[in-house]
């Protein structure tokens, strides 16, 4: 088991030597000049804010809990659809069920309006 | 017959949510939602009623399903209650949420769904269902309190029960991991085969034990995990503290009594000195006396309706703490009580919520004061629900608590104490239920106060009539429903 | 002595990783000599032979600048997120077959290990963005998060197509049943190829490639995510987001086009996994010098009421296929 994953890691292991590397070796070899001015935030020449006090739609919340809704229902899709050949009609019939309950929640999401991203 | 039976009452209702879904998504504001919930639900009950009586073999089912859902005749039985309970909580939302402008589709869908829930709760013979059961009950009704967004109790309330709820569920679910931990089985017939043979570390076993009931004790608001319980009853529309006070209740003593019969019934966990039933038996003995007293202080009559569940829970439970003692006898008089009581409920939240209008609700004794006189047949049925509640005969109530106390006094010993403190509790809940009648029959309004003025509905009309009727007819010959309860007590336990 | 199988392991993760990092920087250089092509210039030409060695001197440039982190950042989320996107980015390689049952590990979760890998780079983005304190950055870092988390969602369905027909989670199964009978992108007629298009759509939203780059529309947004990031750390989003182009295109080769099955009978093998990554590769940057990039609304728009009823209509159509095809006979079957 552990062996099996042995070369992933080997190969994050690279990844991070690289990205080490090219951090030790960019520290050692860039210059280190910081002034106040470099540290502020970048906003393209226009009077600086920064992002505190930024307000963010709420969409993007609704597109999260949309998102948590389809995506762990699509996951319970996969050990499924690894077994479906074995299945028979049972797993057919399910699935459709699972699938078509899936499909009137996104109906009543459209028709809600939670799709709309201007409004 | 079709074995299927046992099961349709699920799926109707599974099938009607996404079709009231549809109906809402596809006609906004254009169909009587309140109707069709209602429909649905009452024909989910209606089949659990038939399966009941025709005696459906279960085996014919696949095992797959059995191994999860039970489909026995105390599965149907809280069937029946359950879906009565949030059928008459939609008959009551439907006048309600007209009246105050809060009509909006989603309220029905969450009320169908957490019914469903409830159902599965009630039903789940495997840890991996009750969860489930928990979860989708409980999600709904946490939306269902604080479905009134611009009203900061609604908003308090429901943040409570669902911060509060989470945590519980949190300790609940400790507990399931730390019993199949210890026995290696998710299904409760498992855990109680290994735990009969002594096979399971005892000390592990107890912990879970008591991680379970506090969860379930929770879900029940029984002392002292009741804190939630006023703030949200009063902050939430009231068809949703109905439904609470019903259909959440029952499934919680539905799943409790499961849990400690089928799972934690071996002779050690259920020994009356050291196992569950002196445990369950103090938080009995806390609701009771906790919910009368604080009762007698309010004056909100909603909020003394929340004191009075805990108080009903606190009975309930002492009939769960000599289910083991009294076998069926305890396990009957739990169902029968669960019955009684959502009739009752219905009868005294539905007619609060008839006495009142949009800007003229009745929330306190004050805003009832007089309305008796001046509405007789409106304040009818909250005098009936009141009494019911009391346990004053001929109503349900007063069968309900007879056979709580009969089952209690049977076992003798410790138990008659715990039958005393029942008596006297209740006796002092008398006088916060018989102030409600002397407001409405003999207080006048104070001059300048805002009258609370009747709304017309024939959704509520027709629930409370419905809700009357089996007040009266339960508490008159209680026989039928009590052999339901019987038989559906002696599935469990077979 | 080193354990054959831990020598297998250190040879193909170090082997594939830095084969993988080299790719990338050339793919770098194509593209940018393809854009020049395209806009009739020339690309780079002073580094080496077509300018060649330009991804080089680009990463000794990137070196040689100045590491800044502005003061009001968080500074442990801000250094963290770069390295982090190389990493998840480098991490769904690992399943992905490149020669005849060659893959760094031929894990049994091999479909959902990529998905879920795909699915982790919102965090390094969102972290990035967050950390910056910068409004364009924290806008971006939102849009990106919306836009990824979203377009997962087709992505995660399309690429059940291939699941049902194989019936095996494991990728390089699923290209090997592709080889015994059929790439899925052809046959059967319909729900493969739509699949897949749906699915290559989502891999270029999730790499925030034009035409879904509105995380980082620098007409609006400065820079997006990456406005505060400079020299080597701005590099790495730059190589993850190649990086990110490249393994999409060869999980999509590997699940809809055969991976390194061979075409007309010719020998398999790791030639034709390159063969057609680089082509898909080719494809996206054809499509980014090509179009404009569309609004959130309409990005957000596309997802939600085309790709995903689609992707659930074709998970739907592709199950009925497999359980009703044996029956139409074995022309149909496969």
């Amino acid at each position: 088991m552990f062996w099996e994953y042995l070369p992933v890691f080997v190969m994050l292991l690279v990844a991070v030597l690289v990205a080490v590397g090219l951090f030790v070796l960019t520290s050692s070899v860039g210059p280190k000049k910081m002034t106040p001015e470099k540290a502020i935030p970048y906003e393209g020449g226009s009077e600086t804010t920064g992002a505190e006090g930024l307000r963010l739609s709420v969409k993007f919340f609704l597109t999260a809990i949309l998102f948590v809704v389809f995506d762990i229902e699509a996951v319970f899709l996969y050990p499924w659809a690894g077994l479906f050949s074995r299945l028979g009609w049972i797993g057919l019939v399910e699935m459709l069920v699972f699938l078509s309950v899936l499909g009137v929640t996104l109906a009543y999401a459209w028709k809600k309006g939670a799709f709309e991203w201007e409004k | 017959m079709n074995a299927w039976l046992l099961v349709a009452p699920l799926g109707v209702l599974a099938f009607a949510g996404l079709g009231i879904m549809l109906i809402d998504a596809f006609s906004p504001g254009r169909a009587e939602l309140a109707g069709v919930t209602t429909t649905a639900l009452l024909m989910a009950g209606l089949i659990s009623v038939v399966a009941l009586l025709s005696g459906v073999d279960p085996g014919e089912l696949p095992r797959s399903l059995r191994a999860f859902i039970a489909v026995d005749h105390a599965g149907l039985y809280f069937d029946v209650v359950i879906c009565a309970g949030a059928a008459l909580s939609a008959l009551l939302a439907g006048g309600y949420l007209k009246e105050h402008h809060l009509e909006r589709g989603e309220y029905y869908v969450l009320l169908i769904f957490s019914a469903l829930g409830a159902m599965i709760l009630a039903r789940a013979v495997d840890l991996i269902t009750l969860f489930i059961g928990l979860e989708t009950m409980s999600l709904g009704v946490y939306c269902m309190i604080a479905y009134r967004r611009t009203s900061i109790r609604a908003t308090e309330g429901a943040l409570k029960y669902f911060l509060l709820g989470s945590f519980a569920a949190a300790i609940l679910l400790f507990g399931t991991a730390l019993i199949y931990g210890a026995t290696g089985h998710t299904d409760l017939a498992g855990i109680g085969n290994v735990l009969a043979a002594g096979g399971a570390d005892a000390r592990l076993v107890l912990l879970a034990l008591a991680l379970i009931v506090v969860g379930l004790a929770f879900k029940v608001s029984a002392v002292p995990f009741h804190m939630w319980t006023p703030d949200a009853y009063e902050g939430a529309p009231t068809p949703t503290t109905t439904f609470m006070a019903v259909a959440v209740k029952t499934a919680g003593f539905a799943i409790m009594l499961r849990m400690l019969i089928t799972a934690f019934g071996d002779p050690l966990s259920a020994s009356p000195e050291t196992g569950w039933p002196p445990l369950i038996a103090g938080i009995a003995i806390l609701s009771m006396i906790y919910g009368n007293v604080a009762g007698l202080a309010q004056t909100s009559v909603k909020r003394m309706l929340a004191y009075s569940s805990i108080a009903h829970a606190g009975y309930i439970l002492v009939a769960v703490a000599v289910s083991y003692a009294a076998r069926e006898q305890a396990i009957a008089s739990v169902l029968y009580y669960l019955l009684a009581y959502t009739v009752s409920n219905v009868l005294a939240f539905g007619s609060l919520i008839l006495l009142g209008s949009r800007g003229k609700e009745a929330v306190t004794y004050e805003d009832l004061a007089g309305a008796g006189r001046r509405h007789p047949l409106a304040a009818l049925p909250l005098v009936i629900g009141v009494l019911s509640l009391m346990g004053f005969p001929p109503t349900a109530g007063f069968f309900a608590k007879y056979y709580v106390l009969t089952t209690a006094l049977s076992i003798g010993g410790g138990m008659v104490w715990v039958a005393i403190i029942l008596v006297l509790s209740s006796a002092l809940g008398a006088y916060y239920y018989l102030k409600v009648i002397v407001f409405l029959f003999m207080k006048e309004p104070q001059a300048g106060a805002p009258k609370a003025v009747p709304m017309r509905s024939g959704y509520v009309a027709f629930a409370l009539v419905l809700a009357g009727y089996f007040v009266i007819k339960m508490g008159v010959t209680p026989e039928p429903y009590l052999r339901m309860a019987v038989d559906a007590a002696q599935s469990f336990i077979s | 002595m080193i354990p054959p199988i831990v020598l297998h392991g250190l040879i193909y993760g170090g082997v594939a990783a830095i084969a993988l990092l080299t790719l990338t920087a050339w793919g770098i250089w194509f593209e940018r000599k393809f854009a020049g092509r395209m806009q009739s210039r020339l690309g780079p030409t002073m580094v080496g032979w077509a300018g060649l060695l330009q991804p080089l001197a680009d990463v000794l440039k990137l070196l040689q600048k100045e590491d800044l982190v502005p003061a009001q950042a968080d500074r442990t989320l801000y250094l963290l997120s770069p390295p982090l996107t190389v990493f998840f980015t480098l991490a769904t390689v690992a399943v992905i077959p490149f020669g005849v049952d060659v893959a760094v590990a031929n894990l049994p979760i091999g479909v959902p290990w990529i998905l879920a890998f795909s699915g982790l780079m919102v965090f390094p983005v969102w972290t990035a963005g967050w950390a910056s304190a910068n409004k364009y950055a924290l806008l971006g870092a939102m849009r990106a998060v919306a836009q990824g988390i979203s377009y997962e969602i087709p992505m995660l369905l399309t690429a059940l197509v291939p699941v049902i027909f194989a019936g095996s989670m494991n990728v390089n199964e699923i290209v090997r049943w592709q080889a015994e009978h059929h790439w899925i992108a052809l046959w059967p007629p319909g729900p493969g190829l739509f699949a897949f298009v749906i699915f290559f759509l989502s891999c270029l939203a999730e790499a925030n490639r034009i035409p879904f780059d509105i995380p980082e529309a620098e007409s609006e947004l400065v820079a997006g995510v990456t406005t505060e990031y400079s020299g080597m750390r701005f590099g790495l989003f730059y190589l993850a987001e190649y990086l990110h182009t490249l393994v999409a295109s060869a999980v999509a080769s590997a699940l809809f086009f055969g991976g390194w099955n061979g075409i007309f009978g010719l020998p398999d093998g790791i030639h034709w996994m390159l063969a057609k990554t680089l082509t898909l590769f080719f494809l996206i940057t054809w499509i980014r010098w090509s179009l404009l990039r569309f609004r959130a609304d309409q990005l957000m728009r596309i997802c939600w009421t085309y790709l995903v009823p689609a992707s659930l209509a074709l998970v739907m159509i592709s199950a009925l296929w497999v359980h009703y095809a044996p029956q139409l006979g074995p022309m149909w079957g496969g």
